[in-house]
C-alpha cells in the first residue's frame, strides 16, 4: 500500500464554465458566474490531490493550508499540480504537502497542505 | 477595471459579526464534484461507528462558505493576494455557521463557528481589495 497513487502532473483537470456557475449557486455571495473563484481553485486543487494520494487508507485529518495566488484562472484552461512532501512531526505523522499548481503551462498558485495521516510513508 | 471601493474606514478594526447558514445536502455533495469523495464524506454506515459519528463536509467547503458569509455581509466581494486556513472541527449536516471578522490594514480575520460557539476553522487573508 502506497500513499503516492500518481506522480506530480500525472492527474490534471479542465476548469468548464458551468464548474463556476455551479459554483456560485451553491456558494452564492457575491461571486460572478463566469469567473474562477480562488476557493474554486484550492477546491479542485484538493481533488487534484485526493486522485494522486491514498488518502482513503493514510488520512486522519486536514489541519490546514495556506495559498497564495499568482495569477488569475480562466475557463478552459486545465489545472495539474506539483508536489512535494516533507515530514512536519514525526511523532504525529504530521506532513505538510507543499503545491505549484499550474494552469496549462503558468504556475498561477502555491500552496501548503498540512496534514495528519495515520502512519508514516517513508 | 476600475474597482468600487466600499468604505473600509467602517470596518477597521471592529469585530463583525455576519448572518448564519445552516449545512444543507448540497453543501455535502456538490463540493464532491471538485474535491473528490471518501469515506468520510459520504459512507454513513461506517462513519456512524467513527470517532465523528457520522459523514463530515470536506474541510474546504467550511472555508468557502466562511468566505461567502463574509461576502454576504460586505457586499462586495474581496479579492485577495495569500490566504491561511487553519482547522479546528468538523462540519456534517444542519450545523448552523457564523463568521466572526475584521478587518485591519490589509488583512482580514475570520473565526467560522458552528452552533455559535465552536471554532470549526480560523483564517486570514492578505492583500486585501473590496471591489465589485
Amino acid at each position: 500500500m502506497n500513499f503516492i497513487i500518481h506522480d506530480s502532473h500525472r492527474i490534471a483537470r479542465t476548469i468548464f464554465e458551468e464548474d463556476c456557475k455551479l459554483f456560485a449557486t451553491i456558494f452564492r455571495g457575491t461571486v460572478e458566474e463566469k469567473k474562477v473563484d480562488q476557493r474554486l481553485l484550492i477546491m479542485i486543487t484538493t481533488g487534484l490531490l485526493n486522485r494522486s494520494f491514498n488518502l482513503e487508507d493514510y488520512l486522519v485529518a486536514v489541519l490546514g493550508q495556506e495559498w497564495v495566488f499568482i495569477n488569475p484562472v480562466s475557463v478552459g484552461q486545465t489545472l495539474s499540480c506539483e508536489y512535494s512532501i516533507k515530514i512536519l512531526k514525526h511523532e504525529k505523522n504530521i506532513y505538510q504537502i507543499q503545491i505549484q499548481l499550474y494552469a496549462d503551462l503558468e504556475i498561477v498558485a502555491n500552496g501548503i497542505w498540512t496534514v495528519m495521516l495515520n502512519q508514516s510513508i517513508n | 477595471m476600475e474597482k468600487d471601493f466600499i468604505n473600509t474606514h467602517k470596518y477597521e478594526g471592529m469585530l463583525q459579526k455576519t448572518d448564519n447558514l445552516v449545512i444543507t445536502v448540497s453543501h455535502l455533495i456538490i463540493p464532491m464534484i471538485w474535491e473528490g469523495d471518501l469515506n468520510i464524506h459520504s459512507n454513513v454506515e461506517i462513519m456512524k461507528n467513527s470517532m465523528f459519528q457520522g459523514i463530515i463536509l470536506h474541510g474546504d467547503t467550511g472555508l468557502s462558505i466562511a468566505l461567502q458569509l463574509i461576502e454576504q455581509h460586505l457586499q462586495k466581494a474581496p479579492s485577495y493576494r495569500t490566504l491561511t486556513c487553519k482547522y479546528k472541527s468538523s462540519l456534517t449536516l444542519n450545523d448552523e455557521l457564523v463568521v466572526n471578522y475584521q478587518i485591519s490594514g490589509n488583512k482580514l480575520s475570520f473565526v467560522l463557528l458552528k452552533q455559535q460557539a465552536i471554532e470549526v476553522l480560523q483564517g486570514e487573508l492578505l492583500g486585501i481589495e473590496v471591489g465589485h
